[in-house]
């Protein structure tokens, strides 16, 4: 596992060294500022019940749905496409490590970004007069619970962005495809309760199950500061799960 | 050339040998999540634990045997955000109630929801069986076996006077699972052999089947005793309902009641009315109450077009609670009262505690000479107002351990047709009698879990302030965008 030290910090430099990231870094913190400066002039505007963490976490998906894709597009179909990776194949690096090395520098990239939405509230501070109110902005706990559920999807998100480029060689085409794919996963998820099949009897029983793997439930648990350990095994084990085929993908089409 | 050096042989086998790979891995992957959703953990790290249940709540529920449904009914009409911020707390806290409940993976309690215009069946069930009323708005009933019990949207949450809004959800819920649950039934007797209203009487006057329904509805055995009969008062008597009598009570009726209520810790509940002697009155001296045989006259603002009299002044006791937390209220209906007050020449006795409960505006007074029209205060003989119509007295046993166990428990009111067909669905009236049926049964002293306060909160900024947040923030990307532009230009460099 020595090989993979040295791969991963390949891969997290090639991503700081590349201004790509620095596009969709600046799109993203745009994007969140946007939306947090929108929360707190609605907090200011009218009576609010829930905390403003939980809200502002709330929009997750539309930077995942944009992010990600940027992020891991060009992981695997740029290294295909111009023939470096098979070069790489032939190193003692196995394709386990080659993919778990690029799969954790787009993940610790995507962290970084997120984490720097976790800034927000002490620029907020400066702003707001006293500190009681901060408790509704930046209560510490639900701030930890929401970054959690980010840090814990992200595992997902960022294994099928990857899973999307190891299949083609355009980077276009694995963007697109991993769009798609967390798209689905995202608003499936929420869809899938409206369906009018559910009343009947036979998805009555599959409640439970459709209820595992609803990602906005897992955010309102998590964003209110309520730990339950279902979404980390789903997450987690799906996400192994698609670095295993995305591994097995790029030893097949080497 | 072997079989396994032939080129088409070795990638078939390579072929298959990953796709089971592929296959092994799926089975894998849904084993482990399979396992994931039957075992698991929930924690509430929250400052408040505002999302968990209290410790109360989860040791009753791991003590139910039955399951027990709850059904919401999804509302009529679109919910106000207000009606909206109810329906998100009761959904997470019977979330909560369903994950508690989970015993070797079966849950206990499951929650249901009803959608009232797609779900004819279920809607049906709850019209029928649990005698919902079709046109309420949002209907929760908690029902184990044949025993059910509706639960109101006011019972659900309280506004302090500063208008902070409470929710007692965890409260109710909890209180009407073990009520649902609890397969010791508790058993009311309705005392005859003197006139008394009838349980089973449907006539408006007098007819008490509405309170009787009522009684059922919160899983309650009823049967009627009469004292004549019996030789005591039975041990299984929970509570004892004496609904105007008219005729006299004899002592030795009036014997075993006293000793129920003392030996047994009996609970009894009194609804007397004016003009009729009902022997009682030795009973109620030792109780620290005096119901004099007068007649309480109101001014005519008390007087609603239909003729009733209007009570709208309650004490506080956690009886008129739910009457007085709406602020301007609630209010009674009745016909025309005795008083029933406190007995100025009773026995001082520490272990007695007896207060009132409802009064009848100052504007009013209590007339000696009732049956001279036309009534007229006389300072003399009369009582000025305001007067008390209701008291509720209980005797604490005293224990070595300090606690404070009720002994006898004992609620008198000054008329008995505010329970009567007639006035029984109005305002505050069912209200007020389950309120003390519930209070006197000790249910609830029985749970105290605390109303959870609604966080409401508005940030004071300005334009201003969000503007020179926005430039603090653009701080970020900014830095961002330099320093992305920096580094391309080294690497070009």
């Amino acid at each position: 596992m020595r090989h993979f030290f040295h791969l991963f910090l390949h891969e997290l430099r090639m991503q700081l060294i590349s201004p790509a990231s620095y596009v969709a870094a600046t799109i993203f913190l745009l994007l969140m500022i946007f939306v947090y400066i929108t929360a707190l002039s609605d907090a200011s505007e009218t009576i609010q019940t829930t905390l403003l963490s939980e809200q502002f976490y709330q929009i997750f998906w539309l930077p995942v749905l944009f992010v990600v894709p940027l992020l891991t597009m060009r992981c695997i179909a740029e290294e295909r496409r111009l023939g470096t990776l098979e070069t790489l194949m032939t190193t003692p690096a196995s394709a386990f490590e080659i993919v778990l090395s690029k799969f954790l520098g787009s993940y610790t990239f995507y962290i970084i970004l997120w984490a720097l939405t976790l800034s927000f509230p002490f620029f907020t501070q400066s702003v707001v007069p006293s500190n009681d109110l901060m408790h509704y902005i930046a209560d510490p706990r639900a701030l930890l619970g929401s970054f959690v559920f980010i840090a814990v999807s992200g595992t997902l998100y960022i294994a099928i962005g990857l899973f999307a480029s190891c299949l083609t060689r355009s980077q276009l085409v694995a963007g697109m495809l991993s769009f798609c794919f967390l798209f689905f996963l995202i608003v499936a998820s929420v869809l899938i309760i409206k369906l009018p099949i559910m009343e009947s009897s036979v998805f009555a029983s599959m409640e439970e199950s459709i209820d595992y793997i609803r990602s906005f439930k897992h955010l309102e648990d998590f964003s209110r500061g309520i730990i339950d350990t279902r979404p980390f095994f789903l997450y987690f084990s799906t996400a192994f799960l698609f670095l295993g085929i995305t591994t097995l993908v790029v030893e097949a089409k080497v | 050339m072997s079989k396994l050096e032939n080129f088409k042989v070795a990638r078939w086998v390579k072929g298959l040998n990953r796709s089971l790979q592929i296959i092994l891995c799926l089975t894998l992957w849904l084993a482990f999540n399979y396992v994931a959703v039957v075992q698991f953990i929930r924690e509430d790290i929250t400052r408040s634990d505002k999302y968990s249940l209290s410790q109360e709540t989860l040791k009753f529920i791991e003590k139910i045997a039955d399951p027990v449904t709850i059904y919401v009914a999804s509302p009529n009409e679109k919910p106000t955000s207000e009606e909206k911020l109810y329906l998100d707390y009761i959904r997470n806290l019977l979330r909560e109630y369903e994950y508690s409940s989970r015993i070797n993976g079966q849950k206990k309690i499951n929650v249901v929801f009803v959608n009232i215009y797609q779900d004819h069946e279920l809607a049906q069930l709850l019209v029928q069986k649990y005698n919902v009323d079709p046109y309420t708005n949002h209907a929760i009933v908690v029902a184990s076996g044949d025993n059910y019990r509706e639960i109101s949207k006011a019972e659900l949450y309280k506004v302090d006077e500063d208008g902070t809004q409470h929710f007692k959800g965890e409260q109710v819920f909890t209180s009407s699972i073990l009520n649902v649950s609890n397969s010791e039934k508790r058993k009311v007797y309705w005392l005859i052999g003197h006139g008394e209203m009838d349980m089973n009487d449907v006539s408006p006057q007098r007819g008490l089947s509405l309170a009787a329904q009522t009684l059922r509805q919160n899983n309650l055995e009823q049967a009627t005793l009469d004292l004549s009969k019996s030789p005591e008062v039975p041990e299984d008597a929970d509570l004892v309902i004496i609904a105007a009598p008219q005729t006299i009570l004899v002592p030795f009726e009036v014997e075993k009641l006293k000793r129920y209520l003392s030996n047994q810790s009996g609970r009894l509940m009194l609804f007397l009315q004016p003009g009729f002697v009902h022997g009682l009155d030795e009973l109620l001296w030792e109780w620290g109450i005096l119901s004099d045989d007068m007649v309480v006259v109101v001014s005519q603002e008390a007087v609603n077009p239909g003729g009733d009299i209007v009570i709208q002044d309650f004490n506080n006791h956690s009886i008129t609670e739910t009457l007085t937390q709406f602020g301007s209220g609630v209010r009674v209906m009745t016909g025309v009262s005795r008083p029933v007050r406190e007995d100025p020449g009773a026995p001082f006795d520490e272990r007695l505690n007896a207060s009132p409960l409802m009064s009848t505006a100052t504007a009013s007074y209590a007339e000696r000479n009732y049956l001279k029209q036309p009534f007229q205060f006389n300072p003399q003989y009369d009582l000025p107002g305001p007067i008390s119509i209701g008291m509720v007295a209980e005797r604490t046993v005293d224990s070595n351990l300090g606690l404070n166990i009720p002994g006898g428990r004992l609620i008198v009111y000054g008329n008995a047709d505010f329970i009567a067909n007639r006035r029984f669905n109005a305002w505050g009236n069912k209200t007020l009698f389950e309120r003390s049926v519930s209070w006197i049964l000790g249910e609830s002293n029985f749970l105290s879990i605390p109303p959870q306060t609604i966080e409401q909160y508005q940030l004071p900024l300005t334009q201003g302030d969000l503007t020179q947040l926005l430039f603090l923030l653009l701080i970020l990307p900014g830095g961002t965008i330099v320093l992305g532009i920096t580094i391309t230009l080294l690497r070009r460099s």
